[in-house]
């Protein structure tokens, strides 16, 4: 099979893996300040009042990334989850029990950021619309995943159970995302994830953008963290641990 | 600048928000943080009892 370039296939190897991570985090910290610099200043203070809304828009720069990443990251660890199954790779393993705190937190965000602008726009925390109540199933999702890593002792078979469970789950992403189209919903259409050019300002847009990329660059290094830890763990009796927390 | 910070009337809801994307990026930099000091700790402990260290 000569799908996977060879720097591909090293990386799987566990010390090299965490050797790359290692060296990868200051460059990582490095572009999520700048990429968040950028969107707060632009999003709190460069971006123009919205002509319904006021200043209360600003939300959209912590609820939307947040939003995204909730399905971004869902996404990583259902790929992790197939390759993990199929290939029973035991970084894809690491990868997606790793993802799935993560992806909760982001979710949580989603959430309680949309329930504060939901509040002063809609006059209600929340309601049982198709977008609200598929987040909601998406944070249970990421829930479950965490709850049965815990419950079963033996790694590999807990990486089977959470990939099964991750791979099941992935339907609800593009519910999430299709809900708005396919349901009447409380939770505005899709203004910039649609064909044709997004329906939103140039000077709002751009901050959005660097802030979902800083959230992204930001997810990275966490789940390279977390990922190192797992590692760590379950290589313990292997030599390259003891040279690596030298 | 208390018009930045009163986010015309929307400040619970518009710092609301940015205090609990703070409060996830923090637990997000800490709790791994955290459990790589115990690893290694156990790690260390275990080599230690590995080489009869009372």
């Amino acid at each position: 099979m000569n799908l996977i370039p060879d720097w591909l296939h090293r990386l799987a190897s566990p010390p090299t893996f965490y050797a790359f991570a290692t060296r990868a985090q200051p460059w990582l910290t490095g572009v999520t300040l700048l990429l968040l610099g950028y969107g707060l200043v632009g999003g709190l203070a460069l971006a123009p009042p919205d002509y319904q809304q006021g200043e209360g828009f600003r939300i959209i720069y912590v609820h939307v990334p947040a939003a995204w990443m909730s399905l971004f990251v869902y996404s990583v660890m259902a790929g992790a989850a197939a390759v993990a199954l199929i290939w029973r790779i035991k970084l894809a393993e690491c990868v997606l029990t790793s993802c799935a705190p993560i992806g909760a937190s982001f979710t949580a965000l989603a959430l309680v950021s949309g329930m504060l602008w939901g509040k002063p726009m809609w006059g209600t925390y929340w309601t049982w619309d198709a977008r609200l109540t598929s987040e909601l199933i998406l944070l249970f999702l990421y829930l479950g995943v965490t709850g049965l890593q815990q419950a079963i002792a033996d790694p590999r078979g807990a990486a089977r159970a959470c990939a099964l469970l991750a791979i099941v789950g992935f339907v609800n992403v593009p519910i999430v995302h299709y809900s708005v189209e396919w349901w009447n919903t409380l939770h505005q259409g899709p203004t910039i994830t649609k064909i044709g050019k997004p329906s939103i300002a140039a000077s709002m847009l751009w901050p959005l953008l660097s802030m979902a990329l800083g959230f992204t660059t930001f997810f990275v290094g966490a789940l390279f963290q977390r990922v190192q830890n797992e590692l760590l763990w379950r290589e313990r009796a292997n030599p390259w641990v003891k040279e690596a927390t030298a | 600048m208390s018009d930045f910070l009163s986010m015309g009337g929307y400040a619970v809801y518009v710092w609301g928000s940015y205090g609990a994307a703070l409060a996830v990026f923090v637990w997000n930099v800490v709790a791994p943080h955290l459990e790589r000091r115990a690893l290694l700790q156990r790690l260390r402990d275990s080599a230690a009892q590995e080489r009869g260290a009372p």
